[in-house]
């Protein structure tokens, strides 16, 4: 069953897509962590010109999001003075982002550039998951501690800079110079690539600001989702590269997807997801790869200007 | 239906005349009565391309060209190089000025039917289509481009020659298939038929196809392309209304993105 996506401007299988997104739900219910780095890819491969795929990768991001923010700010696990610093970077840092992709878009590099980026992220993202679970799956008995070590020498640096504010929620205080740099580093990530940046923000929170784990995957979701609005409202408004259509069935079907890996995970044991997980992310890291090392068979390649 | 069959009669009508006293080759005047099955073309979200067949009658018997184009649709080229290990886009060419589509059936190889000065001056060839074409920045070797260019338009079916596509049925009847391929440039198409006999052109006719975005599909394109900041408010609320509701239908609890 094909159907015409009016901004990609190409034909797609309406199954195919909601496949994709049921795999990127099932991950995040599985695993629990958001599959904005694996539906970029995914279109990538399929044909959906770059700037579509990252704009639309957004898009879908706010929709799988949304009711999860929703449940985490009902359950109070969102720290709001947090999310709103963490919001001022990212939203500079998204408009920034979307007018880098502009000009990257008119120069023709876009594409090229989103194929490093992703390399190089599903490449080290992939790479440390398999070296921790493959750890796991060896020394079952080892529980790590991250929080016991080193607390000192980091809180030191980050004391010594300017601007310090109080979280009362996370029970933290913080130069105001971090969080913002950190949500803007997210923002740019959000805009150039499409994905929500869940998987930088956790660890991010965990290990660095040292959060309380409560509200770290609370006020991760919550930024996260005003964070892709925004870059979504700008990619549709500056780029014109929304395609609604696209977005809508992949939110579908990584709603029920989702659905069915919370179900599963339940059942399976956690480090043999996260080991297959980190397979899946190296294979995709492995075929972009090859895609620009290997010589395309024709050196021309043909695509609608506006 | 049939007040379009009319109107098609009607305006066949002056058109033939113009034809017959155009070319001083023909020096009686030839009947040559052609038409479509269908004259418009609505592109759905479940367009998957199209068939119009075309068929006519003719006075004389002779071999028949039909040549169809559509407007000018802009595209762009990327090029790719080899930087260090890796094959990247290199260049960016935008190319204006050429026509989306353009067919050019006929009943035999065109070379067979008609010299090279008559094909040039009706238009009945691949590198005519794209003469006035536009090309930013200017490639090293346009001839080169030029061939990649086609390549790329034959291979989405967009350009195509086909000197089997028309069938001549007895002396005096001929039909040909218009195969449009799944992605069309929007507007009036014109098809142009041309009846020839020994090497000459002695009668010619012409029909038009509109091609439209139907309903929902048409409201969706020009909200997303003329209001665009409307349109990125609007459907990033509406997705995120919808992924709170698909949450509260389905119970699930947060997951992070």
């Amino acid at each position: 069953m094909d159907i015409f996506l009016p901004i990609a401007h190409m034909d797609v299988n309406i199954i195919l897509i909601l496949f994709f997104g049921g795999i990127v739900g099932f991950l995040s219910g599985l695993v629990g962590v958001g599959g904005g780095f694996l539906i970029t890819p995914l279109l990538l491969f399929i044909g959906v010109p770059p700037l579509v795929a990252v704009a639309t990768g957004a898009a879908q991001i706010v929709g799988t999001s949304a009711s999860g923010s929703y449940a985490h700010w009902r359950l109070g696990n969102v720290d709001f003075k947090m999310a709103l610093v963490l919001l001022i970077g990212s939203w500079s840092g998204g408009a920034v982002g979307v007018h880098i992709a502009e000009i990257l878009q008119s120069g023709g590099h876009f594409g090229t550039i989103v194929t490093f980026l992703y390399v190089g992220l599903l490449g080290i993202v992939g790479a440390s998951m398999l070296i921790e679970s493959v750890n796991a799956l060896r020394n079952p008995s080892k529980p790590e501690d991250p929080q016991a070590e080193d607390d000192t020498k980091q809180n030191s640096w980050l004391a010594r800079l300017p601007l310090q504010m109080r979280f009362p929620v996370s029970n933290l205080e913080l130069s105001f110079i971090v969080p913002v740099l950190i949500g803007f580093s997210v923002g740019i990530l959000t805009s150039l690539m499409g994905v929500g940046g869940g998987f930088i923000m956790v660890p991010v929170m965990i290990y660095l600001l040292r959060m309380p784990t409560k509200v770290v995957v609370g006020t991760s979701l919550f930024q996260l989702l005003f964070t892709t609005a925004e870059v979504s409202i700008l990619q549709a408004g500056v780029n014109h590269a929304v395609d609604p259509f696209l977005a809508l069935i992949l939110v579908i079907g990584s709603a029920l997807g989702t659905q069915w890996g919370t179900k599963l995970g339940t059942r399976l044991p956690g480090e043999q997801l996260r080991l297959i997980l980190a397979l899946v992310v190296v294979a995709v890291a492995v075929k972009m790869l090859f895609g620009i090392l290997i010589k395309p068979q024709d050196i021309y390649s043909l695509v609608l200007a506006r | 239906m049939k007040i379009r069959l009319a109107i098609a009669v009607i305006v066949l009508f002056p058109v033939l005349t113009q034809a017959k006293t155009g070319f001083t080759g023909a020096d009686r005047p030839q009947h040559f009565i052609n038409q479509l099955t269908k004259d418009h073309v609505d592109i759905s979200t479940r367009f998957t391309g199209d068939e119009i067949t075309l068929f006519g009658a003719m006075s004389v018997p002779g071999q028949v060209v039909v040549k169809v184009s559509s407007p000018s649709q802009p595209v762009a080229i990327e090029e790719k190089g080899k930087i260090g290990p890796f094959w990247l886009s290199t260049a960016k060419y935008d190319v204006d000025h050429i026509p989306g589509l353009y067919f050019l059936l006929s009943s035999a190889p065109m070379e067979k039917l008609l010299p090279n000065a008559q094909r040039r001056q009706y238009g009945l060839d691949l590198a005519y289509a794209i003469k006035a074409m536009q090309v930013t920045p200017m490639p090293k070797d346009i001839g080169h481009f030029r061939k990649a260019l086609l390549t790329l338009k034959e291979a989405r079916h967009q350009y195509a020659v086909d000197d089997k596509a028309v069938k001549i049925h007895g002396q005096h009847l001929y039909s040909t298939t218009i195969r449009l391929p799944p992605q069309l440039p929007l507007g009036t198409y014109n098809v142009e038929i041309y009846l020839v006999q020994n090497g000459q052109v002695v009668a010619t006719d012409h029909q038009r196809i509109n091609v439209a975005e139907v309903h929902m599909e048409r409201w969706v394109s020009d909200v997303a392309d003329n209001s665009s900041w409307l349109f990125g408010i609007s459907f990033t609320l509406a997705i995120m209304a919808l992924g709170v509701f698909l949450g509260v239908v389905m119970g699930r609890s947060g997951k992070k993105a």
